[in-house]
């Protein structure tokens, strides 16, 4: 017979972010994370970056190659996750992304903001065209 | 943390993005002024709104982001629950409650990581101030402490046990705002205010001297309209629905305005009033018109029906319905205007459809106005300029205006003056107010005397 229903506890899950090959698709995209700063200090690690790089204000790093166009889903990942592929290799460009991302959404419309919070962060971007395309 | 002026306006943009709390209505209009003339941050609205941060303040208190944003936050609340409770003179025990309220708000709904901000700056606040910070686990351990002994009560236990009571219950938010501002009305203050002077201020610095309730721009107050329309207040206010629809800052019903002012007022319109197609108000006034039958009135027509062949014209009186005409008004909303001008607007709201639309409001600039619900939606300046409307006079052409002022203004151009030579401009000066200036410029001035009650005082 198995057990009453009320002794079981069942878990369903279902996210469309991710999905491939499927009518409705949020497939995923780009996985930024700034390394561990020296210090713990991620924001002035970034501004030494920043300056560096010979960019005098956050707003220039929307001129970077390699930024996302368009508006992205973004979901924070545990900080200890394995190093995934599709992660570019210039922490600025994971800077820049971390700075145009709100707790959902990414654009790089939005006004960049560094602040400690942000770029601590590890987030993975689901691009939203193929959900909205119908 | 080194908080530094570009980090703490990326700070401000980030909470705006967030928007916990709704907070993004206030915060977004306000500009951010670094300076050290506040003790720690203070907000005005206006034109503009400004948000004054004393940066060293931040560096010394905050340990980080989270902190920073519960000042913010903090100050936003403020500001929004003042309006909606309407609290016009601030008083140190009101304060305390207010800040106890709001902190407990932040507790509650950002977590222990915003509010750790005031556990450790009210560390060791005495007395009642305690209530300004959630408890920790000294407090907590007390508190049971003193519900173990609650049989075998020492001098001063009940008092205590009362005030962990009130201290839980505002954490937990069933002691909402409404009910920590009933309990500090009754509090005598003075305990509160000796505390405070011996202690660190108050975070935000909200002065209680003088410091009335500001009139809200029409667009900062339908702001915070619409933030209170966005949280859940739930938990804040005890009918949070009724708070959601928004009262901030109701008019004095039109019956409590002086019958006096009312009739001078009316007579002064009644003079200046001039036909208006487009006036709300209609009169009626004789007509007649000829038809070919016969009425008891016209008898000479009656009678000519007898000898003249031609088809007869008799005439028939009626009355037809026009348009009473408007007067164009000019209501001075400057700063001094402050303390007689809710009773202005409840004057007025009464006499609103003989008052040509668009109604004029000015400071230093002429805008359109609108009384709407007795509410006055218009902005200012603070300044006063006669000049301003004089000059928008001799652009619009009315016939005849009324200028509604304190008669604090400044002395006028004689050249708009003599511009305005073939209009009528008659002054209503408020009953606080002075009419020598308008006097000395030959505006025919009528002045409202003062209210019995004040004048009985």
């Amino acid at each position: 017979m198995g057990l009453a229903l009320n002794n079981c506890r069942q878990i369903i899950r279902a996210s469309l972010l991710g999905a491939v090959g499927k009518r409705i698709a949020c497939p995923r995209g780009l996985v930024v994370g700034l390394p561990v700063a020296p210090g713990g200090d991620y924001l002035a690690w970034c501004r030494r970056l920043l300056a560096q790089r010979g960019l005098r204000d956050t707003e220039e790093l929307k001129s970077l190659p390699g930024l996302p166009p368009g508006a992205w889903i973004c979901r924070d990942i545990p900080q200890q996750g394995p190093p995934v592929e599709e992660s570019p290799a210039d922490p600025l460009l994971h800077a820049a992304i971390l700075g145009l991302c709100n707790p959902v959404f990414y654009s790089p419309r939005r006004p960049v903001i560094w602040t400690e919070s942000r770029l601590r962060r590890r987030v993975e971007l689901f691009a939203i065209g193929d959900f909205y395309a119908d | 943390m080194q908080i530094d002026e570009a980090h703490f306006r990326a700070i401000v943009l980030e909470l705006i993005d967030n928007n916990p709390l709704a907070c993004r209505a206030v915060l977004s209009i306000c500009d951010i002024d670094f300076t050290d003339r506040v003790e720690t941050l203070a907000v005005t609205l206006g034109r503009p709104s400004s948000l004054k941060v004393n940066l060293q303040f931040v560096q010394t208190h905050c340990a980080n982001e989270n902190h920073v944003k519960a000042l913010l936050i903090h100050e936003f609340l403020h500001i929004l629950l003042r309006h909606t409770s309407e609290i016009k003179i601030m008083t140190p025990a009101l304060n305390v409650a207010l800040d106890a309220v709001i902190n407990a708000i932040i507790h509650r709904r950002l977590g222990a990581d915003y509010s750790e901000m005031m556990s450790r700056y009210y560390e060791d606040a005495p007395g009642p101030l305690r209530l300004l910070r959630p408890m920790n686990s000294r407090d907590q351990w007390l508190w049971q402490n003193l519900q173990r002994s609650e049989t075998l009560p020492s001098p001063g236990h009940h008092e205590e046990l009362e005030f962990f009571r009130a201290w839980k219950a505002v954490y937990e938010g069933t002691l909402v705002a409404d009910d920590m501002l009933d309990l500090c009305r009754r509090f005598c203050s003075q305990e509160i205010e000796e505390l405070l002077k011996g202690g660190r201020g108050l975070l935000g610095g909200h002065c209680w001297e003088g410091g009335g309730l500001e009139v809200l721009e029409v667009d900062v107050a339908a702001r915070l309209k619409g933030a209170l329309q966005t949280i859940d207040g739930t938990g804040i206010w005890r009918d949070a629905q009724r708070m959601t629809q928004g009262c901030l800052r109701k008019p004095p019903p039109v019956s409590r305005i002086h019958g006096e002012w009312r009739s001078a007022t009316r007579a002064l319109l009644q003079r200046l009033i001039v036909p208006d197609p487009r006036s709300r108000v209609a009169r009626e006034e004789p007509a007649s018109f000829a038809l070919p039958v016969l009425n008891a009135s016209d008898r000479r027509g009656c009678l000519r029906t007898l000898w003249n062949p031609l088809l007869p014209e008799v005439v028939w009186s009626t009355a037809i319905r026009k348009p009473a005409g408007s007067v164009q008004v000019y209501l001075d909303v400057s700063g001094s205007m402050n303390a007689e001008l809710q009773a202005l607007l409840a004057l007025l709201a009464g006499l609103l459809p003989w008052i040509k639309t668009p109604f004029w409001a000015f400071s230093t600039e002429v805008v359109p106005a609108v009384i709407r619900k007795g509410r006055l939606e218009t902005h200012t300046s603070g300044g006063t300029s006669l000049s301003a409307v004089l000059a928008h006079a001799a652009k619009t052409r009315p016939r005849t205006a009324l200028i509604i002022t304190d008669g604090f203004v400044e002395k006028p151009k004689p050249s708009l003056l003599r511009s305005l030579r073939n209009q009528r401009i008659e002054a209503l000066v408020s009953a606080t107010g002075t009419p020598e200036v308008l006097e000395n410029l030959g505006i025919p001035v009528t002045r409202l005397p003062m209210p019995p009650e004040t004048a009985a005082g």
